[in-house]
């Protein structure tokens, strides 16, 4: 039997999956309004890949939505007494899951849209983006 | 102040009926009663009052899972087990059963588990039949508490139907950071089995931490009565309110609105 809030390298996949689930999100309702699915040959196969990837069990998704609240408390410096050590050590891997994100999506430097490395404007505000890094 | 509402509720009513003054509050000690009507017949339990103890038994034998085969996601909830034997537990007696020798069930042995089980998960999903008020009612804003609205299901008068308490009130002192981050830690804690990646998540319950949480932020209740007096105590509220009814509060304490905007 496996603690979820001790297995952190289970935290850090599912906290990078949460992450490129937002980042999609927006993308894929976009696409799912401009899709035809009546005349969609292989509307399923579409569908199919439209569906967010998660690879680890629903528990790990739960923690980390947890730790993103308690990240988000902790920047606000709202009074909270001592962290747990799975506390921090989730809080841990969520940084390295970010860390991992930024590297794979940098910041728009406009707006902030995390967007794929190698696209010449952003995805979100349209601006143009530098061929190394971001405006 | 809020004006609680009652009316009976069953299959065949379809409005209020006519409700003696005494169960105008939400009486919570003395027997429980339960009734429905199953295939137009009406059937009547008669339970001990429910204790803090049977509750957290109850709690205890629910069962939340989940696990993911490929893109799809199953769940598994089970309360009719620890229903059931919630209902064997407590069941003091029952009304409504005509044996053919025209002898009573209730003075054969063992008499509670001849009950059939559609009964008793009936019985025990009345038993905990409590939720957060979902009328449009007039909802004031205290910035020094915060108040949460329940309807419930409690007590019969009429064979085949419930009493139907509506708009219970539970006053709590605003939760803390510290509050909101042990009902979310606790929401999170879980266990997986059978590998990270195609596991099964077993959720544990936290209706232990839910009741703690209400006993420390608790103010007032309206609606509710002990030995016939308005409960108004806190220390009284603590130890006689329902363990249900307190878990069902925190949880709408908590719980984030369904937000409207055009």
């Amino acid at each position: 039997m496996i603690v979820v809030s001790r297995d952190y390298e289970g935290l850090r996949i599912a906290a990078m999956e949460l992450l490129e689930e937002q980042r999609t999100s927006r993308d894929q309702e976009l696409r799912f309004r401009n899709l035809d699915l009546a005349n969609t040959a292989n509307a399923d196969a579409v569908l199919e890949q439209m569906a967010h990837k998660r690879t680890v069990s629903d528990g790990y998704y739960m923690r980390v939505r947890y730790l993103f609240w308690l990240e988000g408390m902790l920047k606000l410096n709202a009074v909270l007494p001592e962290l747990q050590v799975n506390e921090a050590e989730g809080l841990e891997a969520v940084s390295a899951a970010r860390n991992e994100f930024r590297s794979k999506y940098p910041p728009c430097g406009r707006c902030g849209f995390p967007n794929h490395k190698f696209i010449p404007r952003c995805a979100e505000c349209g601006a143009e983006l530098a061929p190394k890094g971001r405006t | 102040m809020r004006n609680v509402q009652f009316e009976e509720i069953g299959a065949d009513t379809g409005g209020e009926a006519a409700v003696p003054p005494s169960a105008q509050l939400l009486e919570l000690t003395g027997k429980r009663v339960v009734s429905f009507k199953d295939r137009g017949q009406a059937i009547t339990f008669f339970f001990r009052r429910l204790t803090a103890a049977d509750w957290q038994k109850f709690f205890a034998g629910c069962v939340f899972e989940t696990e993911r085969i490929g893109a799809t996601q199953t769940r598994r909830i089970d309360h009719r087990t620890a229903g059931m034997e919630l209902v064997e537990s407590a069941l003091l007696d029952a009304v409504g059963y005509k044996l053919r020798d025209g002898a009573d069930l209730t003075a054969l042995p063992s008499w509670q588990k001849r009950i059939p089980a559609g009964h008793k998960v009936a019985a025990a999903e009345l038993l905990q039949k409590v939720s957060e008020s979902q009328d449009d009612v007039e909802r004031w804003f205290d910035p020094e508490a915060q108040e949460v609205y329940l309807d419930a299901a409690w007590g019969s008068e009429t064979p085949g139907k419930m009493m139907k308490y509506s708009g219970l009130v539970h006053r709590f002192t605003p939760p803390t950071a510290e509050h909101e981050r042990k009902y979310n830690r606790a929401s999170s804690e879980a266990r997986v089995v059978g590998g990270s990646r195609a596991g099964r998540t077993i959720y544990p319950g936290r209706q232990e931490l839910l009741i703690a949480i209400y006993d420390q932020l608790i103010i007032t209740v309206e609606g509710y009565s002990v030995n016939g007096k308005p409960l108004e105590d806190p220390k009284e509220i603590r130890s006689e309110m329902d363990a249900a009814h307190k878990v069902t509060a925190v949880q709408a304490l908590f719980a984030v609105p369904e937000v409207e905007s055009e």
